[in-house]
């Protein structure tokens, strides 16, 4: 019964997230890991012509490659394309709710009916959807946390030391979770496992080396809320309003970092992002005016938290890790963050399904056609509304772009705008184009922090197109033009042929 | 020191942190000043600024006010004058009592003088409760006669005596003429209360006792339904177009919509979602702990509602009370379930007005939470009492976050928001009045919200002279008016502005040092 109802949950988790997997559109991060992943995969060597990195190196940024490695021999059976490249993704959030369905049974192995629901509950659980459809890192991280604390509760130490450590390099934010989680452990089992820690810190020494000596360090001061100061003017005025030691007392540079980072813990927590906005700063990571959560979870949240007080000590795992998930976030510039508070998910949805193991099976029936609804409700605004309301922000049309330009450009000098960002990689990406032609051309010009552009693949221009001097030109052109530069160039968008509500065709 | 000594201390701890430099500090604003000024008239006239004889609601900025706070305010304003003081009076005094009946109402519940003791000094020290008690705000005069009614009631529940039968509904009654907010949690929460202590509430004089209650009501229903809804309108729920519109932009993304898009992308389950949204904000852990409410009149800068270190303290007094500690009960033997009930019912119920305006959250229009979250605050500090060692730690943090905060109200909040804070009128209002016969027109700022009724307040502009000429202008979108001319005085600056007149321009005062500037032209 329980096995049945397990494979019911892992299938219906597994459809959710696979079905019409190529909407939405690849994201850039996705098609730089694709195309990577092909590159390692025919010639051992990552875009930029190194040697199976660890780190790599992309749009300026490096990261961490470890979804890369994952994506090779999806690549290598299904060919360059969405599917391989999201699967690992898929595969790894179908696969949660099993893992997470074992995690609480190991805690408490009498309750099925805990463990069960908590499993149901994450498989539809739209935070976890959202990240589970596309090549994000931090879901293959979370997968890999879970499957590590899972194996340490086991006593299979080694091996939940070599997961914990995968973890390292496989998103930004687990060089703060892996030791926060590894404590957790410490706390629930109270032993400190010399052998785990022994293996952890040595698969960790090139990450902290990276951290300490390498391009990370930069990136991390200047994409983090360290960098943060209070405005000059602020200071001045807040001196002004009092004086200098009333300053250094209540407003000084600690406690202003303090007050920022605990903003952004709290927003973490807000009802705004978990069921009614989401993240409402980019609209890439969740689905439009709803939140990450279904609405009923958030209630069933909030009871079972009240339930779990009785005798925290009990739920001690997940309320610690409620409490570390959001740090993080927390400590990134931006206001709210769901893919580095990913994990965040997990206590939510154990704290809401404790309660709903109280209930018995009458009310049970009720609740769930709440859900029914409520699930229908995201589900409508994922499934239509996602791309259309930032479309900008979804990159809608790079594939019918590039597919355009494949087909009609042979003969035709090729200029493609970068108005929307880094378009080579969908070029590359989408045309299956041959790494070892691409890795000696690879040419990234820095302009700013952390992105970098790429100006010509071949005789391809990334420019934007100029239409008056194209017009003059005699040989045959074919250029791929944004709606906006369309306007601001005074042209009329009509004289173009559509590919998409943000690209435009031009041939002369 | 005794129960009695100690709750005597924290009392007039309480009346020293409300009362400082309260004539001064915040400056008048315009909801205060015409409070103070239809008392006022009142009293000199029998009619109100509009030249209406003893209102329920008074006109005001044609935002109808709940009347009951000028009444009370009555007294003051007879004996001490038309001054800041004299209107904030009432709201100060009802604020101490607030404290006092909270001790009583929570050893009534726990019959536990420590856990008592420490509400009222939770209380005492909130700065939610602080900022509120300091200005003639009808918000926290409504929760004292909200507060002294549940405590009669439950004098009523536990004591069974009728006599409180007959006494609860009565401030209850004073609190819906008070303000606004009071008109939809008192309803709530006592028919939550009521029906589940059903079986001890119905005795056969219950129903008179409701009965008297609604023919108190009476009026203030005429009153109400007389005015019409408007003000209702202008800041209710559906000012808010954003529903509206999403509801459109969802439904033209489709490219037919069918019968099922028709009711999911539905306007009305839209503003459902934005009222749960604005309900639930109050819950909000930076606006309770961290930034507080956006309005700059109900704020100090940097300051969420309450302390910060309340937050693991009430989580702490919500832990403790699923524990179900014993506390020592004399009579009831579930005093403690009521505790609960009340504390969680009153939770709930308290930010309902509030969700059902424009502008939320709203620290003022929600302030009855203070009371259930002040409790859960001293519950959790009742918690630690086996702690010993703990005890200086708390005082060192209670005292630092005082000083905090009462440096951002004293000091930072004045100099921060001289615009909500209404600054500098007191000043400069007798000087314009002894000024006013020198020039054949002056014109005065539009800049803060209602000029003209600071003008009227600080001069003690004769109410006679004024019901004849007053003139409000159009409501703006929020439904507030204000009124354009008093003799020769022009509340507003025209572009071209005629020989021999005196102009009273903002300044900015962060800049300038200046609330205002004056010139002659």
């Amino acid at each position: 019964m329980i096995k049945n109802t397990l494979i019911f949950i892992t299938m219906a988790a597994f459809l959710v997230r696979f079905i019409n997997f190529r909407y939405p559109p690849l994201l850039w991060d996705e098609a730089a890991i694709g195309y990577n992943a092909y590159s390692l995969l025919q010639t051992g060597k990552d875009e930029y012509g190194r040697f199976f990195p660890l780190i790599f190196k992309s749009f300026g940024d490096y990261k961490p490659g470890l979804y890369i490695y994952a994506a090779i021999p999806l690549v290598a059976i299904f060919g360059l394309n969405e599917l391989s490249v999201r699967l690992p993704s898929i595969i790894a959030g179908s696969l949660l709710p099993l893992l997470f369905f074992l995690l609480i049974k190991k805690i408490f192995p009498k309750n099925d009916k805990f463990a069960l629901i908590a499993a149901l509950l994450l498989a539809l659980n739209p935070w976890n959807i959202h990240f589970s459809r596309g090549a994000w890192e931090t879901n293959l991280l979370l997968f890999e946390l879970v499957l590590a604390c899972l194996l340490f509760l086991n006593k299979r130490f080694l091996l939940s030391a070599i997961f914990m450590g995968l973890g390292l390099y496989t998103y930004q934010a687990a060089k703060l979770l892996v030791p926060l989680i590894s404590l957790l452990l410490i706390i629930q089992t109270r032993k400190f496992t010399k052998s785990y820690f022994v293996t952890l810190f040595i698969l960790a020494i090139p990450a902290i080396y990276g951290l300490v000596f390498g391009s990370d360090s930069n990136r991390l001061k200047v994409m983090s809320l360290f960098s943060y100061h209070r405005p000059q003017t602020e200071i001045n005025q807040i001196i002004a309003e009092s004086n200098p030691l009333d300053y250094r007392l209540f407003y000084s540079h600690p406690i202003f970092f303090f007050r920022n980072f605990l903003t952004r813990y709290f927003n973490h927590f807000s009802p705004r992002f978990l069921i009614f906005e989401g993240d409402w700063q980019t609209a890439r990571h969740s689905a439009p005016y709803i939140g990450v959560i279904l609405f009923p979870t958030f209630f069933f949240f909030i009871w079972g938290f009240l339930l779990s007080l009785k005798n925290w000590r009990r739920h001690r795992f997940f309320w610690l890790w409620l409490i570390f998930s959001p740090i993080p976030a927390a400590l990134s510039l931006d206001i709210i963050q769901p893919v580095r508070n990913f994990a965040l998910s997990l206590p939510i949805i154990y704290f809401a399904a404790l309660s709903l193991s109280q209930l018995n099976k009458k009310h049970l029936k009720y609740i769930f056609l709440i859900y029914l609804f409520s699930f229908i409700y995201y589900l409508e605004l994922y499934s239509h509304h996602l791309t259309k309301i930032k479309p900008e922000q979804w990159l809608i049309g790079y594939r019918e772009a590039v597919e355009y330009v494949l087909k009609n450009g042979q003969t035709r000098q090729i200029v493609f705008t970068p108005f929307y960002g880094q378009p080579y990689i969908y070029y590359l990406f989408y045309s299956n184009y041959p790494p070892a032609r691409y890795q000696p051309q690879a040419q990234l010009t820095v302009n700013g922090v952390d992105t970098g552009t790429v100006d010509r693949i071949d005789d391809i221009l990334f420019q934007s197109p100029d239409i008056r001097s194209l017009n003059s030109r005699s040989s045959p052109v074919l250029a791929i033009i944004s709606y906006d530069e369309i306007i601001r160039q005074g042209l009329n968008p009509n004289d173009f042929l559509k590919l998409s509500p943000l690209f435009y065709v031009y041939q002369n | 020191m005794s129960t009695k000594i100690k709750l005597f201390v924290i009392l007039i701890l309480a009346f020293l942190i409300r009362s400082w430099s309260i004539n001064s500090l915040p400056s008048l604003n315009p909801d205060e000043a015409a409070l103070g000024y239809n008392a006022y008239s009142l009293l000199q006239t029998g009619r109100d600024e509009h030249g209406e004889a003893w209102p329920i609601h008074f006109k005001s900025f044609g935002d109808y006010k709940p009347g009951g706070y000028v009444y009370l305010a009555l007294p003051s304003i007879k004996l001490l004058g038309l001054t800041p003081f004299a209107i904030r009076l009432p709201n100060l005094i009802f604020s101490i009592l607030t404290i006092f009946v909270l001790y009583r109402l929570v050893l009534l519940l726990t019959f536990d003088f420590r856990l008592s003791l420490l509400s009222a000094f939770v209380l005492t020290l909130s700065p939610w409760h602080i900022h509120f008690s300091r200005g003639a705000w009808e918000s926290n005069t409504a929760l004292f006669f909200i507060l002294i009614g549940l405590y009669w009631f439950y004098r009523y529940l536990l004591d069974k005596k009728w006599f409180f039968l007959f006494l609860f509904p009565l401030p209850l009654v004073i609190s819906l003429y008070t303000y606004h907010s009071a008109r939809l949690i008192v309803p709530v929460l006592f028919t939550t209360l009521i029906i589940f202590n059903l079986k001890k509430f119905l005795t056969k004089n219950a129903f008179l006792s409701c009965w008297l209650a609604l023919l108190f009501i009476l009026p203030l229903i005429i009153s109400f339904v007389s005015i019409g809804t408007s003000r209702l309108s202008g800041v209710g729920l559906t000012a808010d177009r954003g529903p509206l519109s999403r509801s459109e932009e969802l439904l033209n993304q489709h490219p037919a919509f069918t019968y099922f898009d028709r009711v999911i992308h539905n306007k009305r389950l839209l503003y459902l979602l934005s009222w749960g949204q604005k309900y639930l904000s109050h819950f909000d852990l930076n606006f309770l702990f961290l930034t507080g409410d956006e309005v700059p009149r109900s704020k100090s800068p940097d300051m969420g509602q309450l302390y910060l270190f309340e937050l693991p303290l009430i989580i702490l007094g919500l832990s403790f009370l699923y524990k179900q500690p014993s506390f020592p009960r004399k009579r009831e033997p579930n005093s403690f379930k009521a505790l609960k009930l009340f504390l969680f019912s009153f939770l709930l119920t308290a930010p309902l007005a509030s969700s059902l305006t424009f502008q939320s959250p709203s620290a003022l229009r929600s302030l009855s939470l203070v009371l259930p979250l002040s409790i859960l605050t001293s519950l959790g500090l009742f918690s630690l009492k086996k702690l010993r060692h703990i005890k200086p730690l708390i005082f060192i943090v209670y005292f630092v976050s005082f000083i905090y905060f009462a440096d951002a109200y004293f000091i930072h909040a004045p100099r921060r928001y001289p615009f909500a804070w209404n600054s500098g009128f007191s000043d400069i209002i007798p000087f314009i009045e002894s000024q006013k016969n020198s020039f054949k027109k002056i014109y005065f700022t539009s800049k803060y919200d209602q000029p003209y009724i600071l003008y009227l307040f600080f001069s003690k502009y004769p109410p006679e002279n004024l019901q004849s000429q007053i003139n409000l202008s159009p409501p703006d979108i929020f439904g507030f008016s204000t009124v354009s001319t008093i003799d020769n005085i022009t509340f507003s600056i025209p572009d071209e502005i005629p020989p021999g007149s005196l102009v009273v321009d903002s300044s900015d005062l962060q800049n300038t040092g200046q609330s205002f500037k004056l010139y002659i032209k």
